[in-house]
């Protein structure tokens, strides 16, 4: 899986939040406020994790149980990809 | 984790991602910061004060720190001492800093020491394209707007009346 564009993530006000930068800004003009658990998923993809490895991270800093989390981690995954911010294998 | 994703502003096609708007100020003090780290950041477009040539919610700024001296015609952001950003053009370059103007306008402000603005626009996404210098509109505005400023109420008048105040 790899990030597509170039996105900056900041604390705003509470929120995690991804902005555009660069040719990216072009593109996509505004920003992407996530929750807590969408921030850790993009910083590890970020990090070039893989979803097992993201799957795993969740796990171990959030409070869910695994089921639910993977079904929750892939619809997040699929967002991702619609919206044109992630490559999926 | 459902429904964690939201957007602001303008999204590719095709996706369900919610759109909702942020505080401007704060905003804009992010990418204030994402500036003087080196990158290049776009806004849209909030208030009328740069129409004729950029209309509220319609168009957007691409923007960096400046790397050059800064000169008239330049459209720049700056903060204000109550703290509100504002983006206008620079009418005249002072010893103490510059006069600055809206495109709408036709008092200026000013002197704003250099220290206040941050940012140089260096595209605008008008009318759903992206100009930049070069574009007959951005010449025009950036040379010869600028020094209508004592014409500018007749001119835009008119030009309210041709487009019906839009």
């Amino acid at each position: 899986m790899k990030i597509k564009g170039e996105f900056v993530v900041r604390e705003l006000m509470g929120d995690t939040v991804l902005i555009p930068v660069g040719k990216t800004a072009l593109e996509y003009n505004g920003m992407i406020t996530m929750n807590p658990v969408c921030g850790h998923i993009w910083k590890e993809l970020a990090g070039g994790k893989d979803r097992q490895q993201i799957l795993a991270s969740v796990l171990e800093h959030f409070e869910v149980e695994e089921g639910e989390a993977a079904r929750d981690l892939d619809e997040l995954l699929e967002k991702l990809h619609e919206a044109g911010f992630l490559e999926l294998p | 984790m459902k429904g964690a994703l939201n957007m602001t502003e303008e999204m590719p096609k095709g996706q369900q991602i919610k759109r909702r708007k942020v505080d401007t100020g704060a905003y804009v003090s992010v990418l204030r910061e994402l500036t003087q780290q080196g990158q290049e950041v776009c806004l849209l477009i909030s208030g009328n004060s740069m129409c004729p040539f950029l209309i509220h919610e319609r168009d957007s700024i691409r923007f960096k720190k400046p790397d050059r001296a800064l000169r008239r015609g330049d459209m720049v952001f700056y903060q204000r001492p109550n703290g509100r950003f504002i983006m206008h053009r620079i009418y005249k370059v002072v010893e103490q800093g510059y006069f600055i103007v809206g495109d709408a306008q036709t008092a200026l402000e000013g002197p704003v020491p250099e220290e206040q603005i941050f940012g140089l626009i260096t595209q605008v996404h008008r009318k759903g394209k992206w100009i930049g210098p070069g574009n007959f509109w951005w010449e025009f505005f950036e040379h010869i707007w600028i020094r209508m400023v004592r014409l500018r109420l007749p001119v835009l008048a008119v030009y309210r009346r041709l487009t019906g105040g839009k």
